[in-house]
């Protein structure tokens, strides 16, 4: 039979299964797992209050950046632009519809939808309001996190920029910068979630209340 | 209640972790709901992913079928008056190499053919081990899958590159880039193996 076991003691690795007991963490440690070494736990100091401040900035630079052009060709005098929104478009025209849906969802649907989830999440635990569907919504994020892809298209933006270097002369135009910008923010929401902590307040702050 | 190594999972403790939340619940606590849920994310509480290996199995195959067309078929096609110049993703980082452009060469080398082969036989071997009751190699397993898992998302990198140059390289008849054929097989063999690692729980790995 099961002995009595407290549940608050003890975490569960979800790569070996193994139970561990908790031990306090002090800022700046890493819990992991001591049989296959995933981290279990790894507090963050002031998560909601810097998710917060991220993901509003993130927020505001989003639509300039999808809508500024990235880098402009010259070539004979005619001039081509660019933007994310563009390249999108480009490929759609071209006839690759699941190539464009892709480049639309990995790059510009699920970014924004992570930066408005982060932002409505922490506001409402920052500022301790019972939003609707905040569990949905948090959830929402775990499962699409890896699917945000805005650091490799900026890859792709330099490798673009070698190949095409021999062609013309590049410009660079303003989109470029708010865009390295918004991906700056957009790592530094992934660094500063503390995802085991947001879950703890969403329970706390949900406790008295029966339908969340 | 413990297992051949003395340690406790958390399994054979009855209990059930959450897949989503990583919150802890006793088992009989659930069972005997018809859907049980867990009650801090809503998440249906289940022991094991459902049908994981078979599951796996198939994303793998599939994209390893798709692999094959990505890299027959030319992935971009630059047409400019002297006529079209179809190229495939090998012939691309060939042009990149001649060019002495060594770095770029590198890296597309990596993110399209490198890492989508390391994804394929890698999840494979893993499959393998765990269906054969493999004793060895635990740990090794488990990075392997977690370095997997992080991989797999720079293999993009080859598509968002044509994206921009379609859309960039647009002058008519002086010179235009197409997306090939093998845009969207390379782009559904990135995305299958991105959900296979979705689907696999890494639990059983451990599992006696």
């Amino acid at each position: 039979m099961t002995e009595e076991l407290d549940l608050d003691d003890y975490w569960g690795c979800p790569d070996c299964d193994l139970l561990i007991e908790k031990t306090n963490l002090v800022e700046k440690e890493k819990a992991c797992c001591p049989r296959c070494g995933k981290v279990i736990r790894h507090p963050i100091p002031d998560s909601i209050e810097k998710t917060l401040a991220v993901s509003i900035s993130a927020l505001i630079l989003f639509f300039p950046a999808m809508l500024l052009p990235i880098m402009s060709m010259n070539i004979l005098g005619n001039i081509s632009s660019q933007t994310v929104l563009q390249s999108v478009w480009a490929v759609f025209n071209d006839g690759h519809f699941f190539v464009a849906i892709m480049v639309f969802l990995t790059c510009v649907f699920v970014p924004l939808l992570k930066i408005s989830i982060l932002f409505y999440i922490s506001l409402a635990l920052y500022r301790k309001l019972k939003l609707p569907f905040i569990r949905l919504a948090y959830r929402i994020y775990h499962n699409i996190d890896e699917w945000g892809m805005l650091e490799i298209y900026m890859l792709g933006i330099i490798v673009s920029i070698v190949k095409l270097e021999g062609m013309s002369d590049l410009i660079f135009n303003i989109g470029m910068l708010i865009f390295a910008c918004l991906l700056l923010f957009t790592i530094l929401s992934s660094v500063f979630l503390d995802e085991h902590e947001f879950w703890h307040r969403i329970e706390t702050l949900s406790d008295e209340s029966d339908n969340f | 209640m413990n297992d051949k190594n003395n340690l406790t999972t958390v399994h054979s403790a009855g209990l059930v972790l959450c897949h989503e939340c990583h919150k802890l619940h006793k088992c009989i606590d659930v069972k005997n709901m018809p859907n049980p849920q867990c009650p801090r994310c809503g998440a249906t509480l289940v022991s094991r992913l459902h049908n994981s290996l078979v599951r796996t199995w198939a994303l793998l195959l599939t994209a390893t079928i798709l692999f094959i067309p990505a890299n027959v078929y030319p992935i971009m096609v630059v047409d400019s008056f002297a006529g079209e110049v179809p190229s495939t993703i090998m012939k691309g980082i060939v042009i990149f190499f001649k060019n002495q452009e060594y770095f770029v060469a590198f890296i597309i080398f990596v993110a399209s053919i490198v890492v989508p082969a390391f994804k394929l036989v890698g999840m494979a071997v893993i499959l393998r081990a765990i269906q054969k009751k493999s004793q060895f190699y635990y740990t090794h397993r488990s990075s392997m899958f977690r370095f997997i898992q992080f991989i797999g998302r720079w293999s993009m990198l080859d598509i968002f590159v044509i994206a921009i140059m379609v859309a960039m390289v647009d002058f008519g008849t002086i010179s235009t880039i197409h997306a090939g054929p093998a845009a969207t097989s390379f782009a559904a063999v990135v995305v299958i193996t991105m959900y296979a690692a979705v689907t696999f729980d890494p639990r059983l790995i451990w599992d006696d």
